[in-house]
């Protein structure tokens, strides 16, 4: 305690170190992530490339409905803009702000699962599961896997809304480093689009 | 992280991000060729995701070494995939392997070549 009195601002000193601390060990988290993305990915593309390319084959797409994949690719896409004009806000001290910008996000996370909870009804009515060949499996795989990334995020950005009045313009590492995992997961989606619907 | 306004850029970044997503969708309705297609398609999703990780993510403001953090394990990654496309058949496109159809070589265990197998 006498040494903080004695050293004015010191403490102000801390918590910017801490902020960065905070935010280096978010990407560190996110570092860990991208590996077991990658590791689908790497999963998904060798067996893709293994597999002969075109109609009747396993890797036939047609089933797969690109325009429902491009509406959530825009839900996601503007769920990230909307995160972060969240921490712009509270940046600015701008509470009420960066709780309502945390709801759109919020929201637009929920959208994105509805329409992926439709989608995946639209393949179990074809008969198409994670066990019917070995494109489904990936796709169910990949998919669900970033679905249940979305679905924490959902969470822990209702919860970080609802305690937003324990943030300030100088104390905002919770919003931050939430709003760094969100984009993550806009992140992955903007690979996983091309490489599971488009591309054949 | 600096704490200047970046309102303008985010801004821009949406757009760019919304436009990124209509070529990618324009692009694979072109018959560029199979590895044309593939190609053009995963470079425009890095194009995107770099300015995800660069703007929003503000990475372009931090300490430049952080970017190996993210660069290293895509990296790795990059590698993993690298190393094992040999073994695949490259759609068909390429002598190779096929996993999904071989069978599975029988290789005999090391001082067994051309022995009976031990039956007990």
């Amino acid at each position: 305690m006498e040494q903080a009195a004695a050293a004015p601002g010191h403490g102000e000193d801390d918590h910017v170190a801490s902020f960065e601390r905070a935010r280096l060990a978010m990407w560190l988290f996110l570092a860990s992530e991208i590996m077991m993305f990658g590791a689908f990915i790497a999963a998904y593309t060798v067996l893709w490339m293994s597999a002969p390319s075109g109609e009747g084959t396993a890797f036939d797409k047609h089933h797969l409905s690109w325009k429902i994949a491009c509406f959530n690719t825009g839900v996601l896409i503007l769920s990230s803009f909307t995160m972060v004009k969240a921490v712009e806000s509270i940046s600015k001290g701008l509470r009420s702000k960066c709780e309502d910008y945390m709801i759109a996000t919020a929201a637009l996370g929920t959208l994105f699962l509805g329409v992926k909870m439709y989608e995946y009804s639209l393949k179990f009515a074809d008969g198409l599961g994670p066990d019917t060949n070995v494109f489904y499996g990936c796709y169910f795989l990949m998919t669900g896997f970033h679905g249940i990334h979305v679905l924490i995020g959902v969470i822990l950005l209702i919860w970080c809304a609802f305690y937003v009045k324990r943030f300030d313009q100088h104390h905002y590492a919770h919003v931050e480093n939430l709003a760094l995992y969100w984009h993550f997961v806009d992140l992955v989606w903007i690979f996983l689009f091309p490489i599971v619907y488009l591309l054949k | 992280m600096s704490s200047e306004d970046h309102s303008k850029s985010y801004v821009n970044v949406l757009a760019a991000l919304a436009v990124g997503t209509a070529v990618t969708v324009g692009v694979s309705l072109l018959d560029l060729g199979h590895w044309g297609n593939i190609a053009l398609g995963l470079l425009i999703a890095t194009i995107k995701a770099s300015l995800v990780v660069l703007f929003f993510m503000h990475l372009k403001y931090e300490q430049r070494w952080w970017a190996g953090i993210v660069l290293f394990p895509m990296l790795l990654v990059m590698i993993i995939i690298g190393s094992n496309l040999a073994d695949t058949g490259l759609n068909g496109k390429n002598r190779g392997g096929d996993l999904l159809s071989d069978p599975l070589p029988v290789i005999p265990h090391a001082g067994q070549a051309g022995s009976a197998p031990a039956h007990h």
